[in-house]
């Protein structure tokens, strides 16, 4: 495992830990795995992640966000809505150079939405797979595990009529759940004066892992980069291979969603799998889902396909 | 045994036909077969009245295919509104036509006629044996299915979801199965999905292995006995003027066609009669569709016997919920549904959503599964968006 860096279209230096296949060369490696961490995290959670697809067969890439962990950028807050994906672009471009074959694509939480942004704005030419891990698409209320306070307001905003039922959160699920400065946040909505104050505030998760250097401030641009309320039309644009993960007690996400997303938003002909793991929630599955991914690409080695 | 190949009559000259498709009609030992009669670039199709399968006739660039499943779609083909709205009007097309202008269904005892270079036939089906099993459709028998099913799948509910929730009804797994199963009988069938029967049908044919042939007796003799999709005002109410002015003209060249066969002029009328000729015929059709994708092959006796049907209840799971989904077609709805002049904003969906739930009479279930499926076809079923570039993009489960 290496630190190595990339440097964005602005000149920002952004960092990735590389975990190069130990049958690949220095100048080609057949399939890479960049894996996009959840939103607050850098990559040292998903190290596990990466050893397990690493002993498969494939090289993994796991980015830090601009602004989190090793990469350079303002803390919590981007230029511009965009400018994920554009370090997306940035560092397929970079992979490619230094000899990837075939990328898949992809990342857990808002990481996986992130990627999702990617393929909104630049299409699957580039790459060849997507993996999203519990992918929380959280604008939405019919996607979400749980109702929050207020939601009636919202739900008659959006139908018409009264909501007639109500989930409410659970514990597990509050240790989770932002803090939002509304009028901090309607402000940003109407005015581009408010877009990179600081809107969002995350809980504190648990004891930090050594040099773990989380971000729990963001700005709406930064939280715009990877929200969606058209999740629709965003995952008709996938038309390459893709994986839909998430733990059946998933603490944010209804786990049906992942379902619901391959039945009747993703393209028939596509190879495209819906996987729930038992016994795993938001963070716990992550290492399960390594396993799930490992499975697939290893698929793609050319010594498994001349195998098969 | 072997995979079934249509019976093909060369006729020399175009006199010779008429003759011919009569000794066809009359011949008993042709009521289980294909028959195709072939003259120079002429074509005649005709299904036996006890031919088993389910065959879709498919024309383009002056070639015929005809197919046991639904045919591929390419962007040379156009979808056909008119026959959208009488699904919406009716639950059937008065017709053989699809909704896609190049795409029949073909149908016993109704010639379909086609002037082509050349004709293929793509099946991988056999007319099978013995093998019979009689299906009980009473709804303890979709229920127990679906239970057994869910103890079996990766997705088996966990208890902790239904903390908190208000009705018993929230998480039934067989609203959810039944949601989630709405794409694929709307692809297989070639169809909106119009009545929650055909979904039911489609997770029995899907449970049952060992059965070749399956004897189905159901109650045909009135839509309504079958169909629950049967509101012009519904439909009306989702277009906008442009689509209301379209569906108005569809409505009047209908009634004129029954004025000229002397009938009463109400659409329910027509309803009735087009049953009989087409109707009922294409419902057979869809159900033997959803029968061949697990390897049935369905065969139908008439019957009082009515399927029981499971009606969704106004509360359920958010996200297959489908009274709250068919109001998000609002925000999510594909651009080639749009361009069929549907127009449901909050205001709208929500004064039908609460007809629809008022007033029992009133299958929701059905006008909800209809317009979320037609939306799924025009997004992925639709001629200029079917076709995906790349490799190693097909399905492998």
């Amino acid at each position: 495992m290496n630190t190595e860096y990339f440097t964005a279209k602005d000149s920002t230096r952004l960092a990735y830990k590389w975990f190069p296949a130990q049958q690949a060369t220095s100048v080609k490696f057949d399939v890479v795995l960049v894996c996009l961490h959840g939103a607050t995290m850098n990559n040292l959670r998903y190290v596990a992640l990466a050893r397990i697809c690493q002993s498969k067969g494939i090289s993994v890439c796991l980015p830090d966000w601009r602004g989190h962990g090793e990469s350079q950028g303002k803390s919590g807050d981007l230029d511009y809505k965009g400018q994920l994906q554009d370090d997306l672009q940035d560092l397929v471009l970079h992979l490619k150079t230094k000899g990837a074959l075939k990328i898949v694509l992809g990342g857990h939480s808002a990481g996986s939405l992130v990627a999702l942004g990617y393929i909104d704005q630049s299409g699957c030419a580039e790459i060849n797979g997507y993996v999203a891990i519990s992918p929380p698409l959280s604008k939405t209320n019919e996607t979400s595990r749980f109702d929050y306070k207020g939601d009636q307001a919202q739900y008659y905003a959006r139908y018409l009529r009264k909501k007639k039922y109500h989930r409410p959160l659970s514990e597990a699920a509050a240790k989770y759940l932002p803090q939002i400065h509304l009028f901090k946040y309607w402000a940003a909505t109407l005015t581009p004066f408010f877009k990179h104050s600081m809107v969002m505030q995350f809980p504190e998760m648990g004891p930090s892992l050594p040099n773990d250097k989380r971000v729990y401030e963001y700005s709406y641009t930064l939280i715009e980069a990877y929200t969606t309320s058209q999740y629709p039309s965003m995952l008709e644009k996938i038309t390459v291979p893709c994986r839909f993960i998430i733990g059946e007690q998933d603490e944010v996400t209804d786990a049906n969603l992942v379902h619901h997303i391959r039945n009747w938003y993703i393209h028939p002909r596509l190879d495209c799998h819906s996987i729930v793991l038992a016994r795993s929630n938001h963070m716990s599955v992550i290492m399960p889902a390594a396993y799930a991914i490992a499975n697939w690409l290893s698929q793609w080695l050319p010594e498994n396909q001349e195998a098969a | 045994m072997d995979i079934y190949q249509p019976i093909v009559i060369n006729c020399r000259s175009l006199n010779e036909v008429s003759s011919k498709q009569s000794q066809v009609e009359k011949d008993a030992s042709l009521f289980q077969e294909l028959v195709i009669i072939k003259t120079g670039q002429h074509i005649h199709i005709w299904q036996g009245k006890d031919h088993p399968f389910a065959w879709f006739a498919s024309e383009e660039n002056n070639q015929l295919q005809l197919s046991t499943h639904a045919p591929m779609l390419t962007k040379s083909m156009s979808i056909n509104t008119s026959a959208i709205d009488e699904i919406a009007l009716f639950g059937f097309i008065s017709s053989t036509d699809t909704y896609v202008n190049q795409i029949s269904r073909v149908i016993p005892e109704r010639w379909l006629s086609y002037q082509v270079d050349s004709f293929t036939v793509s099946n991988n089906l056999e007319i099978p044996g013995n093998s019979v099993k009689d299906v009980a459709l009473d709804q303890s028998f979709t229920r127990n299915l679906i239970d057994q099913q869910l103890t079996s799948q990766e997705w088996e509910q966990n208890t902790d979801s239904k903390v908190g929730i208000e009705s018993d009804n929230f998480n039934d797994p067989i609203e959810q199965t039944i949601f989630q199963q709405l794409p694929q009988v709307a692809r297989t069938m070639f169809s909106p999905v119009s009545s929650t029967i055909q979904p039911q049908l489609s997770l029995i044919f899907e449970s049952i292995a060992q059965a070749s042939r399956i004897e189905l007796a159901l109650d045909f003799s009135t839509p309504d006995k079958f169909l629950g999709i049967n509101s012009s005002s519904l439909w009306q109410r989702s277009l906008d003027n442009q689509g209301k002015l379209r569906v108005s003209k569809l409505t009047k060249k209908l009634k004129r066609k029954l004025k000229q066969k002397g009938q009463p002029n109400t659409l329910q009328d027509l309803r009735l009669s087009a049953w009989q000729d087409f109707g009922r015929l294409q419902v057979q059709h869809q159900i033997r569709c959803l029968g061949q994708t697990h390897g049935h092959i369905i065969t139908f006796f008439d019957s009082d016997q009515k399927m029981a049907t499971h009606d969704h209840q106004a509360i359920s799971q958010p996200l297959t919920n489908l009274l709250e989904s068919f109001q998000r077609l609002f925000y999510y709805g594909s651009n080639f549904f749009k361009e069929l002049n549907i127009f449901i904003p909050p205001s709208i969906s929500s004064s039908i959503v609460k007809k629809l739930t008022k007033n029992q009479s009133i299958h929701h279930s059905e006008f909800c599964m209809f317009m979320l499926t037609l939306d799924y076809l025009m997004r992925f079923n639709h001629p200029h968006t079917y076709s995906l570039t790349g490799d190693n993009h097909e399905r492998s489960n």
